[in-house]
């Protein structure tokens, strides 16, 4: 821009720059903004909330989570949704904790688990890659299905607890921290950085833009597609096998709704409804953000009705944001 | 001031329009009178797009005046620009696919209203006396999502047509029109300037301009260059002015001097789709453009998204350096060699929201990768070399694809398309919505590549386009290759007569 003359064309062109700036800057870090926000605000409010204790209890409960919320932004970076999550987590996690309490051995639990969040995935999977299926539409009807399979088992463990074994499974401790909770801080940031660098798994975000030149560009798009919706089924159900250990009985409504959290804690972090866009840790900090949120209302003794109206609240703000995102880049 | 019915419709007044500090028209100054064809000729970002839009409400200027019928136009909103009696058919189509034509052609149902109900007779029978005006036949019941793309094209304009319009505004309206319904179109457009209507018509297409219009405006860079009488005027004067430099030496003939053997390089044998009819063999030899060339519908644009793997085929094999394939992927193929250049490049090219040097790592992930990371200093390399090699104007790293003119996304497009020397190139619609300059050069590129020992295999809807690359031109009808024309044996006529199926030997 060689050309400006006058001061008022720089003062246009530094708005400009400014907005985008800013643009940008809501995008990648606004999550982070909000999350101290909040941390503040409730925490002076209700002393409780900052303690150790809570704070901790909040992590530990987002470490059994958080698997579901990076499946789940995997498949929003290439533009798809797979909202069967919350049903693969109950009937996997319930799965597992009726065979533990049948007496076999925990690693073939898991294994069973990991096998039924296979087996869902690669079912929408297929559909949408092979009969381009809307994947909303089509994993709602597996959201139907897949909670009736988990309902049959729930009803008939009624009444019993998980075997002892598979109920001490997330309760192991290293360094005096719960391990899964480590373990969440190390593939986050693995994953990250994948993400970031890895020239491979970079073409997610390049599917996600534009799937037809994906494909002219030699990317491998249905196979990462197939490859996605799998990974979201096992990642749903290896969080669902953690949950149900911790819950120790059968829940009818474990996992009931799970797929909006995580889907406004995905969007909340910056991943795009429309495709392209989303990072591992940001979904993350934002599913804590979530959790922090609904412990404030609870604190301040909101009813859990309201508590929903708060999320869905969040969830139509953040759409809302992430349209107009969408508009200003179009 | 005159008075307002011998005086123009329309006339601007020193109008400039600055997008933040960048002006896209400045000091614009033309008018528009009465039942006159007016052309707007220039290159991909001289501002036609700008100044038609200022006119049909959808910018306000940021300086100057807007006269209409001799008084200033105050207020911008398309909603009053239509009240004046402006209407523009959209270069992008804006049709509702799943209502039928004639709910098309009169969206407030004007004339077939009963009442509050909808007179079905009633609004078949204007919609038809609509169609019947350009000679388009077509049924009107039919929903427009089974149409052709120049049959919604048509409906588009017929439907703009129908408001009664003082001013008509046409950007491009025969980029997706084959030749009968061009000749239509050029037919009605006359008939609607003997009834005093006034005619605004952008278009690349000199002939056209020349065949159609009254007086030719040229833009150059946001700023007016010159309004000329349509008298006397030749193709090459025009173009110069258009560019601002002389283009004949870029526009010389066909050099067929090739080094390399001529041996074939892509071999296709009993190409068909599911649901076809025909099938397609053809052959590239190495050093060869050969041009594929068919009308609307012809099952040209099919070809060559099955020839690549993009669209699935039910028999045939593909041939290329001695290996033989049934089945075939984008991706088998381009390790073979062979490169796809596609005709849509905001679908199916580039990358719009991401920046050029993102743009450029697409086709090489994995090339580039270091210990399964992307190597990032290799990146680098490259996307300056290609920002080089291709006459790209960007920044690397802070331009997104979609802030580039249309001339330089095509050029990205290319360079992602030509990421090594191809054995057989697959090019559709190489220069579709290009400048002039950046179409001499991609016509350049494309020569050295055969030259060079290359193949071509180029899909065009651009006859002269054709003419001037190819040393074989292959003419397609109803999924049918019919005829390979060969040196001499090409001529305009010539290809035309056999795609529009007024000749049909061979």
């Amino acid at each position: 821009m060689a050309e400006l003359e006058t001061g008022a064309d720089v003062i246009h062109l530094r708005r400009r720059m400014a907005r985008n700036a800013t643009l940008k800057f809501v995008q990648e870090y606004g999550i982070a903004v909000v999350a101290v926000l909040a941390v503040i605000l409730i925490g002076v409010a209700r002393e409780n909330f900052l303690s150790y204790q809570n704070i901790s209890s909040l992590l530990y409960g987002v470490s059994l989570d958080f698997y579901v919320v990076v499946g789940f932004t995997f498949l929003l970076i290439m533009g798809e949704v797979d909202l069967s999550v919350g049903s693969v987590y109950a009937l996997s996690g319930m799965t597992a904790g009726y065979l533990a309490t049948q007496g076999l051995p925990l690693w073939l639990c898991l294994g069973s688990a990991l096998a039924i969040g296979a087996a869902v995935g690669a079912i929408n999977g297929a559909l949408v890659v092979r009969l381009r299926i809307n994947s909303i539409i089509l994993t709602i009807g597996t959201l139907l299905a897949v909670r009736g399979l988990a309902d049959v088992v729930a009803a008939i463990m009624a009444g019993q607890r998980y075997a002892e074994n598979f109920r001490a499974v997330p309760h192991g401790r290293l360094f005096g921290i719960s391990w899964t909770i480590i373990v969440m801080f190390v593939t986050v940031g693995l994953l990250e950085f994948v993400l970031a660098r890895g020239a491979t798994v970079r073409a997610i975000y390049y599917i996600g833009q534009n799937p037809k030149s994906a494909s002219i560009h030699g990317m491998p798009v249905d196979r990462f597609r197939m490859g996605g919706f799998v990974l979201s089924g096992m990642l749903a159900a290896f969080s669902g096998f953690l949950v149900a250990a911790r819950v120790t009985i059968p829940d009818v409504n474990m996992g009931r709704q799970l797929e909006f959290n995580i889907l406004t804690a995905a969007v909340l972090g910056g991943a795009s409804l429309y495709g392209g866009r989303g990072r591992v840790l940001n979904s993350t900090v934002a599913l804590f953000v979530l959790a922090m949120i609904l412990n404030g209302l609870i604190m301040f003794g909101v009813e859990p009705a309201l508590q929903q109206v708060m999320v869905g609240a969040v969830l139509v703000t953040i759409v809302v944001v992430d349209t107009r995102i969408h508009r200003e880049r179009r | 001031m005159d008075p307002p019915v011998a005086g123009p419709i329309l006339e601007m007044q020193h109008i400039s329009k600055l997008f933040g500090p960048v002006p896209a028209i400045e000091d614009i100054a033309f008018d528009v009178l009465p039942g006159e064809v007016h052309a707007i000729l220039g290159e991909n970002g001289a501002g036609k797009s700008t100044l038609v839009k200022i006119i049909c409400g959808q910018f306000e200027p940021s300086e100057g005046q807007l006269l209409f019928d001799g008084k200033v136009v105050e207020t911008f909103t398309p909603h009053h620009a239509r009240k004046l009696g402006v209407a523009m058919v959209q270069q992008e189509l804006s049709v509702f696919d799943h209502l039928t034509v004639a709910e098309n052609l009169f969206p407030d149902h004007r004339f077939a209203r009963r009442g509050g109900w909808i007179s079905r007779r009633r609004l078949y029978s204007a919609a038809a006396a609509a169609c019947a005006q350009l000679n388009f036949v077509i049924d009107v019941r039919r929903p427009v999502s089974t149409l052709t793309p120049g049959q919604k094209q048509l409906v588009e304009i017929l439907r703009c047509v129908n408001a009664n319009p003082r001013v008509l505004i046409l950007d491009e309206p025969t980029s997706g029109l084959n030749s009968r319904e061009g000749e239509a179109l050029v037919r009605l457009l006359k008939m609607l300037r003997a009834q005093g209507v006034s005619i605004l018509y952008i278009s690349h297409r000199i002939p056209e301009v020349l065949a159609l219009s009254d007086r030719i405006t040229i833009l150059r860079d946001g700023r007016k260059r010159v309004t000329l009488a349509n008298r006397d005027l030749s193709e090459d004067a025009l173009v110069a002015l258009m560019v601002g430099r002389d283009l004949t030496g870029l526009r010389g003939k066909f050099d067929d001097t090739f080094e390399g053997a001529k041996s074939p390089a892509l071999e296709v044998k009993g190409l068909r789709g599911p649901g076809q009819r025909r099938d397609v063999s053809l052959s590239v030899r190495r050093g060869e453009i050969v041009g594929v060339f068919g009308l609307e519908g012809s099952g040209t644009f099919e070809l060559s998204e099955m020839l690549v793997g993009l669209l699935p085929h039910r028999t045939g094999i593909i041939e290329v350096q001695g290996r033989h394939l049934s089945n075939w992927t984008p991706r088998k193929l381009s390790d073979l060699g062979v490169a796809f250049l596609h005709s849509n490049r905001k679908e199916a090219g580039i990358y719009l929201n991401l920046d050029v040097s993102e743009n450029a790592a697409a086709p090489r992930l994995s090339d580039l990768t270091r210990w399964g990371l992307l190597d990032r200093v290799a990146l680098g390399a490259i996307v300056k070399e290609s920002i080089r090699s291709f006459g790209i104007k960007a920044q690397p790293r802070d331009q997104r694809a979609r802030n580039l003119s249309g001339g330089n996304q095509q050029k990205l497009m290319l360079s992602l398309a030509l990421k090594k020397a191809p054995v057989c190139f697959v090019v559709n619609e190489p220069t579709r919505g290009v400048d002039v300059g950046s179409k001499a050069e991609i016509h350049r590129l494309l020569r050295s590549l055969a030259s060079n020992g290359g193949s071509i295999l180029l899909f065009s809807s651009e006859l002269p386009e054709l003419i001037s690359l190819a040393g074989a031109i292959l003419v397609m009808r109803d999924g049918k290759l019919l005829s390979r024309l060969e040196g001499e044996e090409i001529s305009e006529e010539r290809v035309m007569a056999y795609a529009a199926g007024t000749r049909i030997d061979g």
